[in-house]
């Protein structure tokens, strides 16, 4: 996390990668626990990665980062179950537990697409040439002939708009 | 969309809020001048600020408003980091032992004796609107500032922003209210404390979860 807010994308993006898979694991466990499927798994690591990247200011490198990562996990995964569990059927899947951690699933990623698609036009290319194309914000700046601190700016937007529909799913 | 995906776009964003910190320091002092206008504008400061006992009654006032506008301040600050070790709530016993000694001073020179006149006062009703009304506009800058930090705790962050404004508007008042006994401070400041650590509350589930 120090190499991140230093600036270096590539240890950001391992760091990231590391903690998507702790994640996975964690929410499924608490999916199987709470007796409901492993649908959202993908989803819901989506909304945590996301609430700790547009929170990571408010770690103090001075302190050790596992606490700050840990309580962050916890609030937004507490959360996140709460908010989905609200008025929606618990699927009964009793096999869930013993299901092993799930790999991720094509079938997993219906929300984040369809909050995409409810970005506006601009944010949405953005994204999606930086997400599913891979390009870096220099390019993407040429493409849609912008300066490359606007398509930041728009991206860093995208990224908060991201979370609040996040949020406000279900409620 | 995928995981990874999501990540290479967060990698990507090197964009950082402008910090809780940034903003609390911006914000809260202007609110709180804006709040002394408005102080000035509504009320006078109490004549007889230059006699001894008047004095003695103002300062223990602040004795009491102003630790809990510190402490507030300062716990709902700490509650914006996550995983901090738990928060020093001890912090608000300070402006509690104030007032307790208060008490137990102001019981000892003039025990019950007209106890209810020194309770009502002169003006109750404008204590517990003008408290409020001072604590306003420093509620809303510091949730304003707050938003930007991650308390995972958002209720408790709200209520002690909402303590802390209290003091902070209570302070002024202080400097106008003309009514001396403790327990004028306990019943009137208190209520208007916990009004505004209501409001605090309310606006911190709505305002500053994330």
């Amino acid at each position: 996390m120090r190499a991140a807010l230093a600036g270096n994308s590539a240890a950001y993006a391992a760091l990231l990668g590391e903690l998507a898979r702790v994640l996975r694991a964690q929410v499924s466990r608490a999916l199987a626990r709470a007796g409901r499927g492993n649908a959202e798994v993908e989803d819901i690591v989506q909304e945590v990665l996301l609430a700790i990247h547009l929170k990571r200011d408010s770690w103090n490198p001075e302190l050790p980062f596992s606490p700050w990562l840990n309580a962050v996990a916890r609030y937004k995964l507490i959360d996140s179950l709460r908010r989905r569990s609200g008025g929606r059927d618990v699927a009964v899947e009793d096999l869930a537990e013993v299901l092993p951690a799930p790999e991720e699933k094509n079938d997993d990623r219906a929300d984040a697409t369809r909050l995409i698609a409810r970005l506006d036009e601009r944010p949405r290319a953005i994204v999606e040439a930086i997400s599913l194309e891979g390009r870096s914000t220099g390019e993407v700046a040429a493409k849609l002939n912008m300066s490359e601190g606007a398509v930041r700016v728009a991206l860093h937007r995208a990224l908060k708009t991201l979370a609040k529909l996040y949020r406000e799913e279900g409620q | 969309m995928k995981t990874e995906d999501l990540i290479r776009a967060l990698s990507e964003d090197k964009g950082i809020n402008p910090g809780a910190g940034q903003r609390l320091a911006l914000a809260l002092p202007l609110a709180v001048g804006v709040a002394a206008v408005l102080f000035f504008a509504t009320m006078s400061l109490r004549g007889g600020l230059g006699q001894f006992e008047v004095l003695r009654a103002v300062l223990i006032k602040l004795a009491v408003t102003l630790p809990l506008a510190f402490a507030g301040v300062f716990l709902a600050w700490r509650a914006l980091e996550p995983g901090r070790s738990s928060l020093p709530l001890g912090l608000l016993l300070v402006p509690i032992a104030s007032l307790a000694i208060a008490l137990v001073w102001d019981l000892a020179r003039f025990g019950l004796d007209q106890f209810s006149a020194r309770l009502f006062g002169h003006n109750y009703l404008a204590c517990v609107v003008a408290i409020p009304l001072f604590s306003a506009l420093p509620l809303v800058s510091m949730l304003w500032a707050f938003r930007q930090g991650a308390p995972t705790a958002p209720e408790k962050a709200g209520l002690l922003a909402g303590l802390g404004a209290a003091g902070l508007g209570a302070s002024l008042y202080a400097l106008h209210c003309p009514d001396d006994s403790p327990f004028f401070i306990l019943a009137w400041y208190s209520l208007s404390a916990l009004i505004m650590a209501g409001f605090g509350r309310f606006a911190g589930r709505r305002l500053l979860a994330w």
